[in-house]
């Protein structure tokens, strides 16, 4: 089983609700789970093959920021 | 960002540096970060209070001029939107003020002034109904 990925994502820079979003995206290519870190969102991840447990982590970091900066401008998807 | 240059960290694919928030404001960084999401991957970090850390890491290989370059291309596209933000507030006050000058001009009647007149003048133009006045006989009429 691939070992899980832990991602952290700052609360000043990243917005809950677009990592949340990001995390359902991706959610077919692995269990993505966020929590509550106190000052940061964590995502921990198990990607469905260890193949993809770097692509993951970066696609999830990229569209979490996306989310995140369409959050601070009021244009959610 | 510090001593005028930007202070980079390379590794593997990618390239590390802090942007230092009293310098470039959040939305400058987020918008830089934005153009640069379909080139890299994009992570953003606190480092310290108004320090940002951005880590950018290629898709592919990328050598360490490239990473270099990479970087160099981000710290040009903060002050792109510095300028560009920069510019929209002066412009924002400048529309502010000519809005202003329109609505509220100092210099003729206000509009409301110039129709009330405009009324006056046709009323006092057709006296429909046509009453005598001594004053307007002409002499030995």
């Amino acid at each position: 089983m691939p070992e899980p990925l832990t991602l952290r994502f700052h609360k000043s820079l990243y917005d809950g609700e677009a990592v949340r979003k990001a995390a359902v995206r991706f959610g077919a290519l692995g269990t993505v789970q966020v929590a509550d870190g106190g000052g940061d969102w964590l995502v921990t991840a198990v990607p469905l093959r260890e193949s993809i447990r770097e692509r993951l982590g970066d696609e999830l970091g990229n569209h979490a920021l996306f989310e995140s900066i369409l959050a601070r401008k009021g244009m959610s998807t | 960002m510090t001593e005028n240059q930007l202070t980079t960290e390379l590794a593997e694919r990618r390239v590390r540096f802090q942007v230092d928030e009293s310098v470039y404001d959040l939305d400058v960084i987020m918008g830089s970060a934005y153009l640069f999401l379909d080139r890299c991957y994009v992570f953003l970090d606190r480092v310290g209070d108004r320090r940002v850390q951005v880590v950018l890491r290629t898709r592919g290989a990328a050598s360490e001029e490239e990473l270099g370059a990479l970087a160099g291309q981000f710290a040009n596209e903060l002050l792109n939107q510095a300028l560009r933000k920069q510019i929209g507030e002066a412009n924002g006050r400048l529309r502010e003020y000519i809005m202003a000058r329109a609505l509220f001009s100092a210099d003729g009647p206000s509009t409301i002034d110039r129709l009330l007149a405009e009324l006056d003048a046709e009323e006092m133009a057709s006296d429909d109904l046509d009453i005598p006045v001594p004053w307007e006989k002409p002499p030995g009429a």
